[in-house]
């Protein structure tokens, strides 16, 4: 199967021009389009995607990034945690670096907690049966992330001492609910395409219903993105917002079956804090009662700090995450917060606007 | 870490649940617990570990039909 072809510099040429002469040129008016998955903000930073765009196409990277949005509360939490109790943590490394209100998870590693980076949940599974003491697994991530941690959980043969601190979070209820709240705004939507996979596409349809606004879901590549956008374009110039599958080779409709059992099976979804951004009703998954022996935060009696810190002082974050700001607007960006040095989330993870923009030479 | 990779299976095991995908000259471990009928040669995307769902060849034509068409609309002048 050649999908090298989404790729393809003459395809790109094509929809960026038809994009540019056909479509953006009947709009009178700055057109804002959202995605919400940092994997689209990694592609159009390593493609240029935003080079080949008019004036009046703005992309902007809405709250699409896992580890951006975990609060500050859970990670305190954990760290306290791991710092007084003779317990393993272990983590994707992407949230190694991230800060907490005191400290990131290297920083109490270089204290003495016992931290370990891990690359699925399969691996901090297998990290725990050679291991004596309790192994928590810190689980950051949307429902690409969420549905293995069910599957796992569900057909896994797993030791008596490995438990989970889910922070997994479900992304379209989060971002509606931010819509209705008037926190983000936008023409149209690009559909997290792996996101998507799991949930399906229905669950976008009341973004449609309720504020008019195209949705389209995307792949990777830069094909896949520029399609997208041209379809969002064309919905607005006909006049007729809907939920557009942009990414067949890979989305249903209905979302990945399997994997919303095994979801449903493990989890429910109660309220959470996205951080820098407030609590969320039905945005978290929490482990069902028939699972609750993995459940580090009833086991462990987890206390959380009242006094956490989402944001240090002059880092704008916050307003990054919404696409209210690009990074350059913040005065510490490339300065005195660098991937290095992160002084906040949004320069930590691939996913993070901030890193992606640095990574990608924004610099100046 | 969010990063979902297109890859090839190489190898399932008896299981059934796990097996070998490939990509860019690199062999992972991997899971398949949420894919039914799985064969060896599909290509898959895979997530944190775990292959999230299957990429169809036929839908990939039809995706590359869909951006055909799309530019097809603009040489028509349609
Ligand atoms: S550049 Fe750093 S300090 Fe500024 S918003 Fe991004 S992460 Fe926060």
């Amino acid at each position: 199967m050649d999908l090298e072809v989404f790729n393809d510099p003459e395809i790109v040429k094509k929809l960026s021009e038809t994009i540019k002469n056909k479509e953006s040129s009947r709009i009178n008016r700055t057109v804002k389009i959202m995605h919400i998955c940092g994997t689209h903000e990694n592609s159009i930073v390593r493609f240029g995607l935003r080079d080949l765009l008019p004036e009046n196409i703005k992309v902007i990277a809405g709250p699409g990034c896992p580890v951006c949005v975990t609060s500050s509360r859970d990670i305190d939490a954990i760290i306290d945690l791991a710092l007084s109790e003779n317990v393993r943590i272990t983590t994707f490394g992407d949230m190694l670096k991230v800060p907490g209100t005191k400290l990131s998870f290297q920083k109490a590693h270089s204290l003495g907690a016992d931290i370990q980076m891990v690359y699925s949940i399969f691996d901090a599974i297998e990290q725990t049966r050679s291991s004596k003491k309790p192994n928590i697994f810190f689980a950051c991530g949307f429902e690409t992330t969420a549905a293995p941690t069910a599957s796992a959980l569900i057909d896994l043969d797993i030791p008596d001492n490995f438990f989970i601190y889910s922070v997994h979070k479900y992304t379209p209820k989060g971002v509606y609910a931010l819509l209705k709240s008037g926190k983000i705004n936008m023409d149209g939507l690009i559909l997290p395409g792996h996101a998507a996979t799991i949930s399906g596409l229905e669950v976008y349809e009341r973004f449609v219903k309720d504020f008019g606004i195209p949705c389209v879901s995307a792949g990777f590549e830069a094909a896949d993105v520029l399609l997208a956008i041209l379809l969002i374009l064309k919905q607005i110039n006909s006049g007729t917002p809907k939920v557009e599958n942009g990414y067949k080779r890979v989305i249903n409709y209905e979302g990945n079956k399997k994997a919303q059992e095994a979801l449903n099976e493990v989890f429910f979804l109660d309220s959470a804090i996205w951080r820098g951004l407030g609590e969320i009703n039905e945005t978290g998954y929490e482990l069902n009662r028939n699972y609750s022996r993995f459940d580090a935060k009833k086991n462990f009696g987890i206390k959380y700090p009242d006094n956490f810190i989402e944001h240090q002082k002059g880092c704008r974050c916050g307003e990054v995450i919404l696409g209210n700001i690009t990074p350059l607007e913040c005065h510490l960006y490339a300065k005195r917060c660098t991937p290095e040095d992160p002084i906040g989330p949004c320069m930590v993870s691939d996913e993070g606007t901030c890193k992606n923009w640095y990574d990608g030479g924004g610099i100046e | 870490m969010c990063l979902g990779i297109a890859m090839k299976v190489v190898e399932i095991y008896d299981s059934g649940i796990d097996g070998i995908v490939e990509g860019g000259g690199v062999k992972r471990h991997c899971f398949f617990h949420m894919i039914d009928d799985l064969k060896v040669g599909d290509y898959v995307i895979v997530h944190a570990g775990c292959a999230i769902e299957k990429i169809e060849e036929e839908e990939a034509n039809e995706n590359l039909k869909l951006i055909e068409q799309c530019l097809l609309g603009e040489e028509n002048g349609s």
